[in-house]
């Protein structure tokens, strides 16, 4: 537990070794370098978690970073229950996609780069959830922003793809600019970055005025841009320009997690500032809730029209987040985390499907695919065990965790977000097996011969299925959840004992709330089947789907709308061109009329008071509309002798003007 | 040994006689190669005369008991920018010796005229704010070692108030640094292969023409 | 040893290279009075730091150092640029915003 700190820096030096000595020392085989670090890192964390459950206490030791004169930065790291997890999870996942881009990534462009790009991201998500200040949490967060671009630009030779890495970069720094406002707000309050004292004032109300909403608003602006949440998600889909791995690493279960892992971490802030606790209360603004379960809701939306597979896991994972994230606002910390967990595994586990399923068939559109069940037998059975577990059938992992977030937001008298979680799932089912049964079912309507990938992409699949299917057992309901009582950390067990959040008795009400939710899944599988396995659509839907009764109104709007992004992209790309078509209209029309008209009125008015009578006189009003055009016409052109365009004149007059100053603030003084 | 400890004239004299004749030769020599450096019609020797301004800079600031700063003037400035100044002339194959470095007669004097008012603003202020302040009186109370003016800065000194008070200018003085090494990379590749072969080909035709026209 | 030798030798650094920063033509030599400017105004820095007796005139000097550094990279650059899109480096044949 002591020598955590050395992991971030064992995966940096993995990178810088990897980036210098791949080529000349292992001939450009990057992975012999950082697969071993990433195992062991893997290794340690699996030993923390160990010593966590027998009860190990929080380690957190530091060191001096630097002194800034008004304080001093300390750099350290703070192993809890929570943390623990966090590194499992990243040591994890890194680990797996890491074994399958040895043979995904075989062969491409840039192999080397890749691997110490992916061992410098893990480095950073390993600083961000051990990290024991906010300033260094930062610190780690930036360090993934980084190379979640540089990731996405993999292959940036199609302009797409960069154009791609771009938008997710600025989408998620516009987000960042909140997160250093809220650093800053908090380290104003309290007088550190230290996340436990920041976590300790928010909880006995040492903020002052409305600082702890601002601060938390402007963390939340960051969670938002970070997790992909609603309104702030359109760069999500866009990143699934890069390589499948990284899209199951980085877009799927760890950097875009970091928000919830914000929200969670500094739980008592988001908990007394939007007053999460107290969902009857009117006057609460219930934030995080609310954009979490629009999230959920509009990612399963979303997902529902695409043809794209990757798009597919993108909006899924959108809308999964939107769960973790209306968990946390409903004030379940444990199901929140506990999804996250869990989410992890299986949405990797999705991903790397995928990307098996498109290596093997060269397109990422499910209407050329079909029948790879023959063909991919391990793909297949990997990919349906993931599917389950994000649709949330019991046993695997995601009904566990799933339904611990509905039942608290039940729990917690949010019976609306309850609501709009129930129809997430019904979709989330939905959409799964739609993608399920074009890809795997009936026909192969692609061209050439898929087949099975190699051991390396099985046996990560094979390994990341059996905790996707069994890990939903340590978080059991009620007295059976083992996970929250090793992993919550004191802080966050206090404020949930502080507001009585949900911690509830297994009850008939649990039973219930569960076979609901069985029953949504279940009705959105069959319904998904009959519209989309082949054997059944044509009895059912006679002319095929997307043929006849879909293109009828009100059904037509609605796809239009959803296969059209609800319009959002073309929102913001229209606010872009308005800034930038009409705006800059406008300026140059109050330039145009408005400047201009000035200068033209000084030169017409110099010029009538001049020769005013006698033009008058002889020319009445058709000298007048002369002058005004040859007064306009002079006063331009003695402007613009001014204009030069030789620098040395305007340094000239700039030097000139500035001593003339000064001579005169001499005079008077 | 306070700062307001008594000096008598004569001590003050004593060891500020050595610097003195030093500050005297440094300064003029200064004086001369700025002002040839702004006269000449000849790019490289502008270049050494802004060395010699360079070193005699740096001359001062070890007088002044910045040593540290005095030899990162020398390293800095004399080893790095100056030697950076020869490439841009040499890249730019700035004609040698031809009388083009100069802007026309008018703007001379136009510039002269600016540079004189501002001379004479500046020294006017500084002869009337500073008169006959003594700069040994303030600076250590009499401590100079011998030869220079006052007890020399250590750099643990500096260190310690740059990574102290000053951490944050110095991160965004680092942050400028590498804006500008990325931007002069930007600004001074070539990215057209195609301009880079003609040019080549160019150059090697002047070659053979010169060449061509020694011989005939 | 007088405060107002340092700072009339400043003063002289940095009008001398007011005159060359306007009476040049040629780009390189523009960039060479600059540093004469900026090394004047490094002289008045120390000096008066020397007077009253701390450091911070020496701290700033070395900022001075520091960005003139990235001041000629990127000068010397912009030269480079031009030269090649104009074979010359005269400063007063790049008028493009000339009105």
């Amino acid at each position: 537990m002591e020598i955590f700190w050395l992991l971030p820096i064992l995966n940096i030096a993995a990178c810088v070794l990897t980036f210098f000595f791949a080529r000349s020392l292992a001939k450009g085989k990057a992975h012999l370098f950082t697969v071993p670090v990433v195992g062991f890192s893997w290794l340690v964390a699996l030993f923390a978690t160990g010593q966590v459950i027998s009860g190990h206490e929080v380690v957190s030791q530091s060191v001096e970073w630097f002194d800034f004169g008004a304080g001093s930065l300390r750099m350290g790291v703070h192993i809890d229950g929570f943390a623990v997890v966090m590194m499992v999870v990243v040591t994890s996942i890194s680990l797996a996609m890491q074994v399958y881009s040895i043979s995904y990534m075989r062969g491409e462009v840039r192999y080397i780069t890749y691997f110490a790009i992916v061992a410098f991201f893990t480095a950073g998500m390993m600083i961000l959830v051990t990290a024991d200040n906010l300033f260094l949490a930062i610190f780690g967060w930036e360090i993934m922003g980084l190379c979640s671009y540089m990731l996405i630009g993999h292959y940036h030779e199609d302009i797409a793809n960069s154009g791609a890495a771009i938008k997710a970069f600025l989408t998620t720094r516009t987000g960042d600019l909140g997160l250093l406002i809220g650093a800053i707000i908090c380290f104003w309050m309290v007088g550190t970055f230290d996340i436990e004292a920041i976590n300790l004032a928010a909880f006995e109300g040492e903020f002052t005025g409305h600082m702890i909403e601002v601060a938390a608003i402007a963390l939340f602006i960051g969670v938002i841009g970070k997790s992909a949440q609603f309104p702030l998600h359109t760069w999500l889909p866009d990143a699934m320009a890069g390589p499948t791995p990284v899209s199951s690493l980085i877009h799927a279960a760890t950097m875009v997690v970091a928000g919830v892992y914000l929200v969670a971490r500094l739980y008592p802030v988001f908990v007394e500032a939007f007053d999460v606790a107290q969902a009857t209360g009117l006057r609460s603004v219930h934030l995080v809730a609310l954009v979490g379960a629009v999230t959920a809701l509009v990612g399963a939306f979303l997902a529902l029209v695409q043809w794209d597979l990757k798009k597919i896991l993108a909006y899924s994972t959108i809308s999964q987040l939107g769960y973790m994230i209306f968990g946390l606002g409903v004030g379940a910390w444990g199901a929140a985390v506990f999804h996250l967990f869990t989410h992890a595994f299986f949405k990797a586990l999705l991903f790397l499907g995928s990307g098996s399923v498109i290596h093997a068939t060269h397109t990422q559109d499910i209407r050329e695919m079909g029948g790879l069940r023959k063909v991919m037998p391990r793909t297949y059975w990997t990919w349906i065990v993931g599917t389950l577990a994000l649709c949330g059938v019991a046993p695997a992992a995601g009904f566990f965790s799933k339904d611990e977030i509905l039942a608290g937001a039940w729990h917690n008298s949010y019976q609306w977000v309850w609501i709009l979680g129930v129809v997430g799932a019904f979709m989330t089912a939905f959409y799964m097996f739609r993608a399920t049964h074009l890809t795997f079912h009936g026909e192969y309507k692609g061209h050439g011969h898929p087949h099975e990938s190699d051991n390396y992409i099985t046996g990560v699949l094979i390994s990341l299925a059996i905790p996707s299917a069994l890990l939903g057992f340590i978080g059991l309901p009620g007295q059976l959840n083992r996970f929250d009582r090793w992993f919550e950390p004191e802080i966050i067990h206090e404020v949930v004992e502080k507001y009585g959040m949900v911690k509830e008795e297994i009850t008939s009400e649990t039973y219930l709330l569960a076979l609901v939710s069985l029953a949504v899944v279940g009705l959105g599988i069959g319904l998904a089947t009959m519209l989309f396995l082949p054997k059944w659509r044509d009895s059912w839907v006679p002319g095929g789907l997307h043929s006849g009764w879909t293109r009828r109104a009100p059904l037509s709007y609605g796809r239009t709308l959803l296969e059209n992004k609800l319009y959002l992209d073309a929102l913001y790309g229209t606010i872009t061109l308005w800034i930038r078509d009409d705006l800059s209209r406008a300026s140059y029309w109050v330039n145009q009329k408005i400047i201009d008209r000035v200068v033209d009125f000084a030169g017409t008015a110099s010029l009538a008071l001049g020769r005013g009578a006698y033009l008058f006189d002889q020319e009445g009003l058709d000298g007048f509309y002369d002058g005004l055009g040859v007064g306009a016409n002079r006063s331009g052109r003695a402007l613009r002798s001014i204009q030069t365009g030789q620098v040395q004149q305007y340094a000239g007059v700039l030097i000139v003007a500035a001593t003339l100053f000064g001579i005169f603030f001499i005079l008077v003084n | 040994m306070s700062l307001t400890a008594p000096l008598t004239e004569g001590a003050v004299l004593a060891t500020a006689i050595g610097p003195t004749v030093a500050m005297v030769v440094i300064g003029i020599v200064a004086v001369v190669a700025a002002v040839h450096l702004v006269v000449t019609q000849n790019v490289v020797h502008a270049a050494v005369s802004l060395m010699f301004v360079l070193t005699c800079v740096a001359g001062t600031f070890m007088l002044l008991g910045a040593e540290f700063l005095g030899w990162t003037q020398v390293l800095v400035y004399i080893g790095a920018i100056v030697v950076l100044f020869l490439f841009g002339v040499m890249l730019t194959r700035a004609r040698l010796g031809e009388a083009e470095l100069d802007a026309p007669v008018s703007q001379r004097w136009a510039a002269a005229g600016s540079a004189l008012l501002v001379f004479g603003l500046l020294s006017g202020v500084f002869i009337k704010v500073f008169g006959n302040q003594d700069i040994l009186v303030l600076s250590n109370g009499g401590r100079n070692a011998p030869g220079v003016l006052a007890e020399p800065t250590t750099s643990a000194e500096l260190g310690n108030d740059i990574f102290g008070n000053w951490v944050l200018p110095f991160e965004a003085v680092s942050l400028v640094l590498l804006a500008a090494l990325i931007g002069a990379i930007v600004l001074a590749r070539r990215d057209d292969p195609e301009h880079v072969r003609s040019r080549v080909t160019r150059r090697e035709i002047e070659v053979i023409d010169e060449e061509l026209g020694g011989r005939s | 040893m007088k405060l107002n030798f340092f700072l009339v030798l400043s003063a002289f650094l940095f009008s001398v290279g007011i005159y060359g920063v306007l009476a040049r033509r040629n780009a390189v030599m523009l960039l060479l009075s600059v540093e004469l400017m900026l090394n004047g105004v490094n002289i008045a820095l120390v000096a008066m730091g020397v007077m009253v007796g701390n450091i911070t005139g020496q701290i700033f000097a070395l900022f001075v150092i520091a960005v003139a550094a990235a001041e000629v990279g990127v000068g010397l650059g912009l030269i480079l640029l031009v030269y090649r899109n104009k074979q010359a480096v005269n400063v007063d044949e790049v008028d493009l915003m000339k009105g």
